[in-house]
């Protein structure tokens, strides 16, 4: 027997909760609550507090429901509502004294991919938790939920250019944690004005958005 | 991470920058700079080169990396509170606070984490959810001021804060706020020290009193029942009624010359600040005074 609400889109739903549905709100939480999850243990690298976070901002979402106004997707108003939650704690985090590390071997992790390493999602979790947090939120909006820099400019009510930068700063560093970042020993030769050399004016390779090549 | 990055030389603010460059988060005007020093500076240009090709792959780790699935645990508290029956959207009810309840067992090992053997005891306040007393810790004596009354006349104290999981951070500043200086407080929930250390290098005391009796004068009598766990409890549960969010600061201080809890609230990234009076939490939030900070 189908859940009477498998045939409703995320907006419908959201609207039958408003109007009192009992059970619109959780098969909503339901369908998505998976990539919330994803969003707040990668942000905060702490299991308890990326429980924490989903829970405080679902239950906002739970309450504040009825000031959806749909001038954005159901999921990105739900991610915003949990991004902010992850920026609470994260906050918080920084005035205590120690700062857990990220609890990586706890994460369950679902191998999606028969080919995908697990040595190498936890070593992307691990550096990602040594980035700063606002530069960790950016990119795993970008790089791995797929968000445009636009959306997560309006997500976090910053410049866009401040997200560009976050995204870039971020992903700087992160090649040097995943040890992608290896200088060729100058043999005096590769120069820019080497004529083996390609053309000296680099382009600028523009923030990728998920999914694009 | 050094400031060298040993990245052929180059300093850390010049990696920002040429990173910012390479990933296209650079105006034009500096970005054209940029590209200059990349023709004419070897560094610049294997630096670019290698930041290049490494981006590409970090891009590919970050999106092959598999997305974890919620645990079973936390599927099933969430499915708890949103069944039928869970959270309340009546005005008339008392809602969870936005502050979740958390094991006490986590909140255990975090106090733990958070002491230093040996450290003089700090009168902390830890106000988690829910109103289970045994979630507040007291790691000393928290008392109210003497008969001499409230202590709007002297030196206002800054007791330890004490951040304990997700509960908001409490402290006992004794500062006499005005509503052009409300926002010192989210400034006081940043610069929040260390609790223990905090407890060691309190400021000095008022005068003619001793040192084990600094805690004592730091909560204005008028405040004395919002000192208890469940009172303050009922008192964030009235104020997220009117102000729906998360509460990070509790702060037990003055308002106008008058005693007053003051609360910094936050809610989708926009923190204000709500002044509770003494009655807060009794009947309704005995609200004084509301203005947003950021």
């Amino acid at each position: 027997m189908t859940s009477p609400h498998a045939d409703l889109d995320d907006a419908a739903l959201l609207h039958a909760h408003v109007a009192g549905d009992s059970r619109a709100f959780g098969e909503l939480v339901r369908r998505h609550r998976d990539r919330l999850w994803a969003v707040a243990i990668r942000t905060l690298g702490d299991r308890e507090e990326a429980a924490d976070a989903v829970q405080d901002a679902l239950l906002s979402a739970y309450r504040s429901a009825d000031r959806f106004r749909g001038d954005a997707a159901v999921t990105t108003w739900l991610h915003r509502i949990v991004v902010n939650a992850c920026l609470d704690r994260a906050r918080r985090s920084q005035a205590r004294p120690t700062v857990p590390l990220p609890e990586v071997e706890t994460v369950s992790v679902r191998m999606s991919r028969s080919n995908t390493d697990p040595d190498t999602a936890l070593a992307v979790q691990a550096a990602l938790a040594q980035l700063p947090t606002d530069q960790r939120i950016a990119l795993v909006l970008l790089d791995v939920e797929g968000y445009s820099v636009a959306e997560i400019a309006a997500m976090l009510r910053v410049a866009e250019g401040t997200v560009k930068s976050r995204c870039a700063r971020g992903r700087a560093k992160l090649a040097i944690l995943l040890g992608h970042l290896r200088v060729p020993q100058g043999t005096g030769g590769n120069h820019p004005g080497d004529p083996d050399v390609g053309s000296p004016s680099s382009p600028q390779r523009p923030i990728q958005r998920g999914g694009v090549g | 991470m050094s400031s060298d990055y040993g990245l052929a030389g180059l300093s850390e603010a010049e990696f920002e920058l040429l990173a910012d460059y390479t990933f296209g988060a650079l105006e034009a005007a500096e970005g054209q700079r940029v590209a200059s020093l990349i023709r004419r500076d070897p560094r610049w240009y294997e630096a670019h080169t290698a930041l290049l090709a490494a981006g590409d792959l970090v891009t590919a780790d970050l999106r092959s990396a598999p997305s974890p699935a919620m645990p079973a645990d936390v599927a099933a508290r969430l499915d708890a509170a949103l069944s039928p029956g869970g959270p309340s959207r009546s005005p008339l009810d008392v809602p969870p606070s936005n502050v979740v309840a958390f094991p006490l067992q986590r909140a255990r090992r975090r106090r733990i984490a958070m002491l230093v053997t040996g450290v003089a005891a700090a009168a902390v306040l830890a106000v988690g959810i829910p109103v289970a007393l045994d979630l507040v810790h007291r790691a000393g004596p928290l008392t109210v001021n003497g008969a001499s009354g409230d202590s709007a006349g002297s030196a206002p104290q800054r007791g330890p804060g004490l951040s304990l999981g997700g509960a908001p951070v409490v402290l006992r500043s004794g500062t006499d706020y005005q509503p052009t200086t409300l926002a010192q407080l989210g400034r006081l929930q940043q610069s929040a020290p260390n609790p223990p250390a905090a407890a060691t290098r309190a400021p000095s005391p008022v005068a003619g009193s001793n040192q084990s009796s600094d805690q004592a004068k730091s909560v204005p009598r008028a405040l004395a029942d919002l000192v208890d766990a469940g009172q303050l409890q009922a008192c964030l549960g009235a104020i997220a009624q009117a102000h729906p969010g998360t509460p990070l600061v509790v702060d037990y201080a003055y308002f106008r010359g008058s005693p007053a809890l003051l609360v910094l609230v936050s809610q989708d990234g926009r923190e204000s600040v709500v002044v509770v009076g003494p009655s807060c939490g009794k009947a309704g939030a005995d609200e004084q005074y509301f203005a947003p900070i950021g």
